[in-house]
């Protein structure tokens, strides 16, 4: 079954290759790039103390900086993780006040922001640092996500991913479901929830894998990027 | 908000893919530790709602080979059973090639007493065998009501021989008779179920015991020959000839010759010849078994036919008349129990009709992560190429949608399109990449055998010329090369175009080269000098290109969202126009010459009769932009390959007419006329509000 459209993001090299290549792809690609990386940034910026509407401007700022500059480019050869690549230009373009000052008379257009303004609510005590992780470590697990779910869906067991979710334990209730609620629930037996359950995991395992593995140089940075990632989470600085 | 378990703090994420679920938590399951379920390879899960064009409704059964499913197949509205192969088999090692050979065999044997296979194939990484439904009695249902009276039981066996001397004759050995796989209708017709399974899913010994439940693995053995147990040891069709017997052997006498078993006729009131008979068929050296089916089959009919008389003389020179009698006694008794009504259990089971292998509408073909980019059909096999963003060819069996191989087709990952030829006579095929290197592959070893370096930007489309000599390649350096395809050195370049050149095709005749560009602009040459003969073309960009079989109409799809049929045979060429309605991305035509298709940035593909211009059919499967469009050689398929990752096999003889529309319902057509031209936004990029154009120009402002 096709996936929908836009639930399979390519991962990040994978997006930067096209970004910087030419033709209708790249045009794609930047949007694409765009679309998955912009809120870490933003709420880096947020919680770096500056204003909402500075740090919109500047997260497009950033974007643009970022191609015209051909920084993508100079990268392509992937010695380097993504996250912190993303992390560290940022921080350098910050550090250019010349630059800002000019980027800042640069009307660009509105970002919707509600959703990353959501981030700023909680553990307000986070560094901006930790904040772009944190945030990045759930974009990276929403997609996912957000991917097994076409994928049931697509095969018509959709109230897997519903019951994965609920099994976890979040939402409104305060324990997890149990299996023989959810089992009655979804109108199957203990046991085939158990399996499908399971399966549904080891391909969440499966993807939260891909996600990484394409924005790092090795396997072993892959071990690396997943350690980050679960610290990110757990709120502890990687 | 806080998370209860682990109490760190959240914002709302009930808007996301999470639901609200604490990401932490869900990183935490899916790494952390867990057993899986007891049962876990006890076929597969909770049924799925559907599996490709197939609507499941219920549960038939489930084995140690997977689940089989009451499924119906919406565009044939036709009810099946489905088998769904356990994914544990699928992991095997070669499994893939082995479903793609031993399946084809399968589909092939049509016999009134085989269960015939509709379909089989992949779908979405599930492999599954679709068999006709019909209602009856398995054979272990019957004798589980009692032993079955030579009368009764002869002309059941000898339709069970007739299956297995044509399935012999075909060389397909069955490998796995026992009363569970034969089913009666109560027509009396016996059908022989799951045939050749057992090859399809391995050689046994380790999937089988592994995956069978203890219990089952006793009640198969006694049917398996001993030669089949062995290791390493070569099974041939004697190995059914051995089962035969003991289903007969079961069918006369109620129970299994296990251990020291008595012959049958000590244990029923039967025939004594009977006896020699199946204890041959029991040999444990094959040599000495019935040497065919049908061998086997006369000689127990010839059996039955004799006057009874000789029976009784026979058995009164033996010296167990007495013991004989009270067999018989036994005997008379328990059938007078069998003339009863028997209440018996009633199973719908896959029992097959007249079998001709009938295809679904369409398979859908997934595999290439990334866009699917160019789909070929090689000329003289059976085989699907397609190529796709992840830089890989891929290459299918057309007609089981099973993959049979991949390769890389470019070293480095480059961005651009993977455009795909086969050479007329199969064999070789030709990509070429972003990089500007057109390449020539032996399909067979994989194996990169020309390459051709001239381009200096992408390649965008190539094409062989009808005798196989030259290649033609185009690209966005604004030319088109031709290459010779023995030595790879170039023989000419075509130049004169102030774009870059999208499309390239040559006239099946072999006497004109075309090529689109990306100004819309569409040039003819005369493939034999190489000059310039017409010009015609659209006003935006011309990705695809096709010539009629008999080269008389040239097929231009362009993204002013039509396509215009050029009459070649005026002076100028004159258009017909077809509106698709979508940026066009490829065009091209059946083999008869009597279809066009078109696939377009709506992921419609659509048929159109190219004498009239009229619109035969649309086929709605693909949910992204459908670039990559082929008829088999035979006419009888259409690959069309898209951005959604997949490319779609159409039968186009069980496709129903004009019904795709609302089988396949577009989830994605609606959406494009509020998209810029050639671009897919993703959703979330909507969202954040700034349009493509505009960023665009913020980075031509600080540039």
């Amino acid at each position: 079954m096709a996936p929908a459209p836009g639930l399979f993001p390519a991962t990040a090299w994978t997006l930067v290759q096209k970004a910087v290549s030419g033709e209708d792809a790249q045009a794609h690609a930047r949007n694409e790039l765009l679309a998955r990386y912009w809120q870490p940034i933003y709420v880096y910026l947020r919680r770096g103390g500056r204003p909402a509407a500075e740090a919109e401007d500047l997260t497009q700022a950033f974007f643009v900086h970022l191609l015209e500059k051909h920084l993508l480019e100079r990268v392509r050869v992937r010695q380097v993780r993504f996250r912190g690549y993303l992390r560290s230009v940022l921080e350098h373009f910050l550090a250019n006040e010349a630059r800002l000052a000019m980027t800042r008379k640069r009307k660009t257009s509105t970002l919707d922001v509600a959703s990353a303004e959501s981030w700023l609510a909680s553990s307000s005590a986070e560094s901006p640092e930790m904040a772009f992780d944190r945030v990045w470590a759930v974009e990276r697990l929403q997609s996912a996500v957000a991917q097994l779910r076409a994928e049931l869906t697509n095969t018509g067991r959709g109230w897997i991913a519903d019951a994965l979710i609920s099994r976890v334990g979040l939402g409104t209730a305060a324990d997890p479901t149990s299996v023989k609620d959810l089992a009655a629930r979804h109108a199957v037996s203990e046991n085939q929830l158990s399996v499908a359950m399971h399966r549904a995991r080891e391909r969440l395992r499966e993807l939260i894998l891909e996600e990484i593995r394409d924005s790092v140089s090795s396997p072993e940075e892959a071990t690396d990027e997943l350690n980050a990632l679960f610290a990110a989470l757990r709120g502890q600085r990687t | 908000m806080d998370c209860p378990k682990c109490g760190q703090q959240w914002p709302d994420l009930s808007g996301g893919a999470l639901q609200g679920g604490c990401p932490s938590c869900l990183l935490e399951f899916a790494f952390g530790p867990s057993a899986p379920p007891s049962d876990l390879d006890d076929g597969l899960d909770v049924p799925p709602a559907r599996l490709g064009p197939y609507h499941i409704l219920g549960t038939l059964g489930r084995g140690g080979m997977g689940v089989v499913y009451l499924a119906r197949h919406e565009g044939l509205d036709r009810t099946v059973a489905l088998k769904l192969l356990n994914p544990a088999i699928a992991r095997q090692k070669s499994f893939p090639e082995r479903f793609q050979r031993e399946g084809q065999v399968l589909a092939a044997l049509a016999h009134p007493n085989i269960v015939g296979v509709y379909d089989l194939g992949c779908e979405a990484g599930t492999y599954f065998l679709a068999m006709e439904r019909v209602v009856g009695q398995t054979l272990r249902q019957i004798i589980d009501a009692g032993p079955l009276p030579p009368a009764r039981a002869v002309p059941l066996f000898a339709q069970l021989c007739e299956a297995l001397q044509y399935a012999h004759d075909h060389g397909v050995v069955h490998r796995d008779i026992k009363p569970e796989n034969v089913l009666v209708e109560d027509s009396g017709r016996v059908k022989i179920g799951d045939f050749g399974v057992a090859k399809l899913i391995g050689d046994g010994s380790s999937v089988q015991s592994s995956l069978t439940q203890s219990g089952a693995v006793v009640g198969t053995r006694c049917y398996t020959a001993p030669e089949q147990l062995e290791r390493g040891k070569s099974v041939d069709h004697r190995a059914d000839l051995f089962a035969l017997g003991v289903v007969l052997y079961e069918m006369l006498t109620g129970e299994l010759p296990l251990g020291i078993f008595p012959p049958p006729s000590r244990k029923a009131a039967i025939d004594p010849r009977f006896d020699a008979m199946v204890l041959r068929a029991l040999a444990k050296e094959r040599d000495q078994r019935p040497a065919s089916a049908r061998e086997f089959k006369e000689q127990v009919q010839r059996l039955q036919a004799t006057p009874a008389r000789r029976r009784w003389t026979t058995l009164l020179a033996g010296s167990i008349l007495i013991a004989i009698l009270c067999a018989v006694g036994a005997v008379v008794f328990r059938q007078g129990g069998t003339d009863e009504p028997v209440v018996t259990q009633r199973v719908e089971i896959t029992v097959p009709q007249v079998t001709a292998l009938e295809n679904t509408g369409r398979r859908i073909l997934s595999g290439h992560k990334g866009k699917v980019l160019a789909v070929a059909f090689d000329p003289a096999r059976p085989l699907l190429a397609t190529s796709g963003e992840d830089r890989k060819v891929r290459l299918w069996d057309s007609r089981t949608g099973v993959e049979s191989g991949a390769f890389d087709a470019i070293p480095r990952p480059e961005a651009g399109n993977l455009p795909l030829a086969f050479a007329p006579g199969g064999r070789r095929l030709a990509t070429a990449s972003g990089d500007g290197i057109v390449r020539i592959w032996e399909v067979a070893r994989r194996k990169e055998s020309l390459t051709m370096r001239g381009h200096g930007r992408e390649v965008a489309s190539i094409a062989f010329s009808p005798d196989g000599n030259t290649l033609a390649s185009a690209s966005h350096d604004r030319t088109v090369r031709l290459w010779d395809t023995q030595t790879g050195k170039p023989r000419h370049t075509l130049d004169g175009f102030a774009d870059p050149v999208l499309a390239v095709a040559y006239s099946p005749d072999g006497n004109r080269l075309a090529a689109g560009a990306m100004n819309g602009g569409v040039k003819l040459w005369d493939a034999k000098t190489n000059e310039e003969v017409a010009k015609c073309g659209h006003a935006r960009r011309v990705y695809a290109l096709a010539f009629s079989p008999n080269s008389e109409l040239l097929a231009t799809g362009s993204h002013e969202r039509n396509i215009k049929l050029w009459d070649l045979t005026m002076v100028p060429p004159r258009p017909t126009l077809l509106v698709h309605g979508a940026e066009v991305w490829a065009v091209a035509f059946s083999p008869e010459g009597d279809v066009l298709a078109s696939g377009g940035h709506d992921g419609i593909v659509r048929l159109w009769d190219p004498g009239t211009g009229k619109l035969l059919d649309s086929l709605t499967g693909h949910s992204a932009p459908v670039v990559t469009l082929a008829f088999s050689p035979d006419g009888r398929y259409l690959a069309s390959g898209s951005w959604d990752q997949t490319a779609i096999v159409w039968d186009r003889k069980s496709m129903p007419r004009g019904q795709n529309r609302d089988l396949y319902p577009p989830s994605f057509a609606v959406l494009l006329p509020q998209e810029p031209l050639g671009v897919r936004l993703p959703h979330r990029f909507q969202r954040l509000g700034i349009p493509i154009d505009r960023l665009a120009e913020a980075v031509a402002d600080g540039a």
